[in-house]
């Protein structure tokens, strides 16, 4: 740590410690949110659309819409 | 439309969209990762603490890149939305759908840090301060696209949730000039977060990587969730079938 | 068509009749003053009935009582004629949508605008609001209701076909009629303190005639979307 002498005054951040890692980990959650909602929300269509689907027997067939 | 230059006619069809997106996901994703951790520790660990502010100024290196890109998304959301409504392209509409949602959840972020940051700060969560307001303003007008765009079904929402985000554009420079005028009328500006003082490079430095990280970031954000928007206004097509199909096959 | 008549073609048409259509549903017309009223009574039994106090908060809490009594008018800008099937022919009419648009917002501002700058002064006396308080506030509505049609008008059409589109249309609404406010209650506030309100008022109107020269399209476009379904 270049500007704090260890790691307890690193996680302090001079008495500001819950405020600055309380707002970094805030963030983060809803920063992870936003990047997994949409993995499962296409994995969720994608299962969804794979158990509709008929069993690939002939790839080749062309597929009517619906 | 046939004067438009193919590559683009092309990046036009989520089809393209989604396997060229696909290519570049696995880049942007370690760019965008790469650059804001590299500018965030840097923030946290490494740079001096404000004179004033002490080491509460840390949370800047978060707050200023997500208010900035919260408004930014507004205009690319608009923007998306008039690209939408005048040459009907579907991918428009999704990227509006995804601008949409991104631009909240940071406009979101934007005011729980500042409220984190105003309390030791200012000695209080929040503050009826000009950007705060504005900010908050801003989130409303978020929220009112997204409920727009729920409100309707297929491509009446799209194009309704477009209008609407339009209509925004022109109102928030006279929102934020607005209550910019409010605040000044009611409170000498005396309290100011980042004023016009010049920051020191040793600071500044670590705050422009992590504008450029979160930059990135947001690309990477909302590209996936373009990919899903496509997804799932593509659910019946044969190409997202042979996809599904070709995932675990 | 009157040879006499001074709007010819189809804006005067549209504009007349609405205004009949009020005219007509009087009870129905009266019911955002008696809102405006009722709203304003909440003000003493909500904060206190002080003179001194009142007057302090009257200039804000007036405008933000004639900001939600024109929100809830906004309902039936297009609402009724979507329901009668009339908004249909007004959209599919040759004449310019726009023009139509701009007809209803007039005939609208009369109906549910005007009331209301009317009904200020009362309120204003109610609420104790300084003497120096009353002109720039009737000008202030005036422009300012004006600009609160007009962009009502553009959330109306876009919320028009949307099952449950009453609340919905408030929250579209809000954050855009904030501007207006912030100047229409500075106004009377300055005026109050002594300060010149003119410049603030002026801002009023500028936004009046923005909003008047953008909204019409904005709405036609909006209620081409809304009624595409």
């Amino acid at each position: 740590m270049y500007r704090f002498e260890s790691w307890g005054e690193f996680l302090a951040m001079g008495g500001h410690g819950w405020f600055v890692w309380g707002a970094y980990a805030a963030s983060m959650a809803v920063f992870a949110w936003l990047v997994a909602a949409p993995l499962l929300r296409s994995r969720a269509i994608l299962d969804q659309v794979r158990r509709a689907a008929p069993p690939p027997l002939s790839p080749t067939e062309p597929e009517g819409e619906a | 439309m046939a004067s438009w230059p193919q590559w683009l006619h092309r990046l036009g069809s989520p089809r393209e969209f989604y396997r060229l997106s696909g290519r570049a996901l696995p880049w942007l994703a370690v760019a965008a990762a790469g650059v804001s951790m590299v500018g965030l520790v840097w923030g946290l660990a490494f740079a001096p603490p404000d004179a004033r502010q002490g080491h509460s100024f840390r949370i800047a290196y978060l707050h200023v890149p997500v208010s900035f890109l919260a408004l930014a998304g507004y205009y690319l959301m608009a923007l998306a939305g008039a690209v939408g409504l005048v040459w009907r392209v579907k991918l428009a509409h999704m990227t509006l759908r995804a601008a949409a949602r991104v631009g909240a959840a940071f406009t979101f972020v934007a005011l729980l840090t500042g409220a984190l940051w105003g309390k030791p700060t200012w000695g209080t969560y929040w503050v009826w301060d000009a950007r705060i307001t504005s900010m908050l303003i801003l989130f409303f007008l978020y929220l009112g696209v997204i409920a727009l765009g729920q409100a309707y079904r297929g491509e009446r929402a799209d194009r309704a949730a477009a209008v609407l985000a339009l209509v925004g554009t022109v109102n928030v420079p006279i929102i934020y000039k607005s209550v910019d005028w409010w605040y000044t009328l009611h409170q000498p500006a005396t309290i100011k977060l980042t004023g016009t003082t010049t920051m020191h490079p040793a600071m500044l430095h670590p705050l422009l990587v992590c504008i450029a990280g979160f930059y990135l970031f947001y690309a990477l954000l909302l590209v996936l969730h373009v990919r899903a928007e496509i997804l799932a206004g593509e659910r019946r097509t044969r190409w997202v079938r042979e996809l599904a199909l070709g995932e675990r096959g | 068509m009157r040879p006499a008549d001074p709007l010819p073609g189809p804006f005067a048409a549209l504009f007349r009749r609405d205004l009949a259509l009020a005219r007509r549903h009087a009870a129905e017309a009266v019911q955002p003053v008696l809102f405006f009223a009722m709203a304003a009574t909440l003000v003493p039994l909500g904060l206190a009935p002080e003179p001194e106090t009142l007057a302090r908060f009257a200039p804000g809490a007036i405008w933000m009582m004639a900001l939600l009594a024109a929100l809830l008018a906004l309902d039936g800008l297009f609402a009724a004629d979507y329901r009668d099937g009339s908004l249909e022919q007004v959209v599919s009419s040759p004449q310019p949508l726009w023009l139509l648009v701009l007809a209803k917002i007039f005939a609208h501002w009369l109906v549910a605008g005007l009331p209301l700058v009317m009904a200020a002064p009362v309120v204003g006396l109610a609420l104790h609001l300084p003497a120096v308080g009353f002109a720039p506030l009737l000008l202030g509505l005036a422009f300012g209701t004006a600009s609160l049609s007009a962009l009502g008008a553009v959330g109306a059409a876009l919320t028009v076909a949307a099952p449950r589109g009453g609340l919905l249309l408030s929250l579209i609404a809000m954050p855009l009629y904030m501007p207006v406010l912030i100047f229409g209650a500075a106004a009377v506030r300055q005026a109050v303190e002594g300060l010149d309100p003119s410049g603030a008022l002026a801002v009023l109107g500028a936004l009046a005639a923005l909003f008047l020269t953008l909204a019409p399209p904005a709405a036609a476009g909006a209620l081409r979307v809304a009624l595409d379904g």
